[in-house]
């Protein structure tokens, strides 16, 4: 039982319960007030603005809070936290660039805080691996969709319409391809960790085993060729990859993938021109300062004048770069709070994904365990691939940067699939 | 699945540390490049997204302010020409000079003027979207009085308040229009007055006759000789084999200490000088802070040059007569009326009378400082009643004014570039000197004949606006 202390004795008994997490969200309040409240003090109209845009999302965040004190739930205590923190952050450098962005994207949180409970309370998710096909094949339909039917927007062909709503359906996409091999993966992991066929010095599993996967993948990467979405087409890649390897622990499913990888990835580079363009901007973005390099050069100096603390909330001018609020809120991020700044999100996102992998890996379903993986690595992909490409450690593309980037679809699945890895992290299922 | 959980978790630190490694790359070790690199527009942007503060003079009118175009703030000056070097401008390609500089960060809103903690948190939490406005100690009537009376000679001229320091009028001739330094850069800098030069503050000119002020504050404070004591001036001496002759070689003969600062002998001070020795002299020259830069804050202030002693005797004759080893600015001659005029007592010079905040914000008010008793208060009255006479009877005729009694001495300084620098420095009225001056016409020749005009021009303007 727990000793009561402090203001804790006032509450019901059912309160006593995820204490640490209480204390990290008040945290996680302040810092969504004060954060907010500065950041936007030229743009809001009265003082207040701040503390209602803030304070919102302190009381969104305890709501769950007390939603999972009631319904003694025992999932892990410092996800929600940490991924408060980053949509704080998020909101704190919309706040800077205009209200109505930022209240837009309160609103989108506050639909994913509602989708929450729906992914972490229910016991049945692992019944989702029944539907794997349906969810694949949905993932592939919607990208077909947006392939060729979709809206184009800032160059790309990213955006699906339907009537009124317009939606960025890559979130949902990566999520039902998560669900989707980690669903086959489960099912045969026997099978395809005790491989008997074999392919030159390698063994692999039988054909008609690894067909569905491997052609429902090569699909995927068609599709995304066609779309000119190379940030997606790695992603989606790598995480096949390593997921296949945390599967089976065969290595030869991180060691083809990546060989493979680097030979299609050069010859894309000869085939396409948009390809080999990233790669030359990449390597010299100074060719062209103020065409294809602008968006990296601008990077480069908003990061620089940062420096160690950064120019202070709301004195940052990185978010006159065009696409700055979808694209480079992480360049907002170095600008305006400098190196400390940059390494607190880079730390909070470090931790949600280190949390995550223990996470997954202590659950004792397969699917689930598998389910929970594809959503971190997915996160973690999505982090190295945006914050590599703004410190030119990769090529930059255009992924969204999870719980920090506007933009609805991205948001409400990213706290969904918090929801879910908050499901896998019940002591019920632990191993 | 140990293996697989270990290789994964050893990816994800492996790729948080080459993030954490690459943003520690450009936020710090690549800063200095990137900040200070031509394309950078992020200096500019800043800029030009501040309101920068005005400038004002000290009845409030605007000398330089900045205005809302379409492509952001832009500068407008509505000081004068002569007032531009001091001023300063304020260009997003050539950067910042002057007042503009040096008050830079109070202009920009970056620095908090004040010293309380409260002030400084609120400055740190206010958007920064407007700097802080600069009133100044600039008169702008008596400041166009003294560009008229300069009329487009080259040359400078500053007004003192006598009590308090501050700097009423400062001009430096030829000068510029700020607004025009981004689209005449070229010819502005080739110009070959160099009206970026501020004369006033910076212009290096020997001091002539006007340095026998100092010589004989050197010769009371010594205490032998008095205004009364009487010499014989022979109309030229030869020292060293070098000949000093009175100006147009007209020997006085016997004749009052008084009376040769009246007709500024130089046959008299030098034997003066010869009295008292090199270094009583060149003590009291550093007491009035000649060869020391004035405490004016800005990085165009000059220093002057002042001889190290010990002198030969022919360095001394000529260093009495302002003409050796010894530069002064107008500012510092100005300062050393000054002294005269208030008792003996320096003020530092001011330029700037107040910061303060837009709107109802603060105002933070730069109080006069003194520098210390440079001569005696009896010495200073002393030199002041010489001066009088210089001016009622002497070289200084030119600058007399009916009702008002000025002081001052004319100079007639030679130099190796041509014609000799015109002086006149001075205070008016003699009783309760209310402000004081210095003038110089470069090349101008004769200190009574066109200096000494000029300080009449401004003691008029002053006192008519003082009186009406």
């Amino acid at each position: 039982m727990l000793s009561r202390k402090g203001v804790e004795k006032y509450l019901p008994a059912r309160l006593w319960g995820r204490r640490h997490e209480r204390r990290l969200l008040v945290l996680v309040a302040v810092i969504a007030l004060l954060g907010v409240s500065l950041s936007g003090r030229s743009n809001f109209d009265a003082w207040h603005q701040g503390l209602r845009l803030g304070g919102s999302l302190g009381i969104g965040l305890f709501c769950l809070h007390f939603l999972f004190c009631f319904a003694d739930f025992s999932g892990d205590e410092n996800l929600l936290p940490l991924c408060g923190f980053l949509c704080a952050l998020s909101l704190t450098t919309l706040a800077g660039m205009s209200t109505s962005l930022a209240f837009r994207q309160l609103c989108w949180m506050f639909l994913g805080f509602a989708l929450i409970p729906i992914g972490a309370l229910p016991r049945q998710w692992e019944s989702l691996a029944d539907y794997r096909y349906l969810v694949g094949i949905t993932g592939l339909g919607l990208l077909f969709l947006t392939a060729f039917f979709g809206v184009e927007q800032y160059g790309a062909r990213l955006w699906l319409e339907l009537g009124p709503v317009r939606f960025q359906p890559g979130e949902v996409v990566r999520l039902g391809l998560g669900v989707f091999i980690a669903g086959i993966l489960s099912e045969n992991s026997q099978l395809f960790a005790h491989p008997t066929a074999r392919l030159g010095p390698f063994s692999i599993p039988e054909p008609r085993h690894l067909m569905p996967l491997l052609s429902i993948w090569v699909l995927f990467l068609f599709v995304l060729v066609v779309q000119r979405d190379l940030g997606s087409a790695v992603l989606y890649y790598a995480l096949f990859a390593l997921l296949s390897y945390a599967a089976t622990g065969q290595i030869v499913y991180l060691a083809l993938p990546a060989l493979m990888g680097g030979l299609g990835g050069a010859l894309a580079a000869l085939v396409f021109s948009h390809v080999a363009t990233r790669f030359e901007i990449w390597l010299n973005p100074w060719a062209s300062p103020r065409g294809a390099g602008y968006q990296i050069v601008q990077t480069m100096f908003a990061l620089a004048n940062g420096g160690w603390l950064g120019k202070g909330l709301g004195q940052g001018l990185a978010r006159a770069i065009p696409a700055s609020h979808t694209d480079l809120p992480l360049v907002v991020i170095g600008e305006e709070l400098g190196f400390a700044g940059l390494t607190a999100c880079l730390t909070a996102q470090f931790l949600l994904a280190a949390k995550g992998l223990a996470i997954s890996f202590r659950c004792g379903h397969g699917f689930l365990r598998l389910l929970g993986l594809a959503v971190v690595v997915g996160w973690s992909l999505s982090v190295f691939l945006v914050a590599g490409g703004l410190l030119r450690l990769v090529p930059l593309t255009g992924l969204v940067t999870p719980f920090i980037s506007y933009g609805g679809t991205a948001m409400v699945t990213n706290l969904f699939s918090l929801g879910l890895l908050l499901n896998i992290s019940r002591q019920e299922i632990w191993s | 699945m140990r293996r697989p959980a270990a290789l994964l978790t050893y990816i994800l630190i492996g790729a948080y540390l080459l993030l954490i490694g690459g943003a520690l790359y450009w936020q710090v070790g690549q800063r200095e490049v990137l900040v200070n690199h031509p394309a950078n527009p992020y200096q500019l942007l800043e800029r030009r997204s501040v309101r920068r503060g005005g400038i004002f003079d000290s009845s409030g009118e605007v000398i330089a302010e900045s205005v809302q175009r379409e492509k952001g703030f832009e500068r407008v000056f509505h000081g004068t020409s002569g007032l531009a070097p001091t001023i300063g401008y304020f260009s997003q390609r050539y950067g910042t000079a002057g007042l503009e500089k040096t008050l830079d960060e109070f202009l920009m809103g970056r620095r908090y003027p004040g010293t309380s903690v409260i002030g400084r948190l609120r400055h740190l939490l206010s958007d920064r979207s407007s700097g802080y406005d600069v009133i100044t100690s600039i008169d702008l009537d008596l400041q166009r009085t003294v560009e008229q009376a300069l009329a487009n000679r080259k040359g400078a001229a500053v007004v003192m308040e006598v009590k308090t320091g501050r700097i009423l009028a400062i001009a430096s001739m030829p000068g510029f229009n700020p607004e025009e330094i981004d689209s005449q850069w070229d010819k502005i800098t080739s110009d070959p007055g160099s009206p970026l030069y501020n004369r006033a503050l910076a212009g290096f000119y020997p001091p002539g006759s006007t340095f026998k002020i100092v010589v004989l504050a050197a010769v009371l404070a010594h205490g032998e000789l008095d205004l009364a004591s009487v010499f014989d001036d022979p109309g030229s001496v030869t020292i060293q084999g070098h000949q000093i002759a009175n100006a147009g070689g007209t020997p006085w003969g016997r004749i009052s200490l008084l009376d040769a600062l009246v007709v500024s002998s130089n046959t008299v001070f030098t034997e003066v000088a010869r009295k008292i020795g090199s270094d009583q002299l060149l003590q009291m020259a550093g007491s009035f802070g000649l060869g020391r830069k004035p405490p004016l804050a800005g990085e165009n202030v000059g220093a002057g040059k002042l001889p190290s002693g010990p002198l030969s005797p022919l360095e001394l004759a000529q260093l009495a007569i302002g003409q050796y080893g010894i530069v002064t600015t107008p500012l510092q001659m100005a300062m050393v009326v000054q002294a005269v005029a208030n008792d003996g007592l320096m003020m530092e010079p001011l330029l700037v009378d107040a910061v303060k905040a837009s709107g109802n914000g603060g105002k933070w008010i730069n109080q006069p400082r003194p520098m210390g008793y440079v001569v005696s208060a009896q010495n200073a009255r002393k030199i002041r009643q010489a001066m009088a006479e210089v001016v009622t009877r002497g070289t200084g005729r030119n600058a007399a004014l009916s009702g008002i009694d000025v002081a001052g001495k004319t100079g007639s300084a030679e130099n190796p570039q041509g014609r000799a620098h015109a002086w006149f420095v001075g205070m008016a009225p003699v009783d309760k000197p209310a402000i004081c001056l210095a003038v110089i016409v470069e090349h101008g020749g004769s200190g009574g004949g066109v200096a000494a005009p000029i300080a009449r021009r401004i003691f008029a303007a002053y006192f008519q606006g003082a009186a009406g």
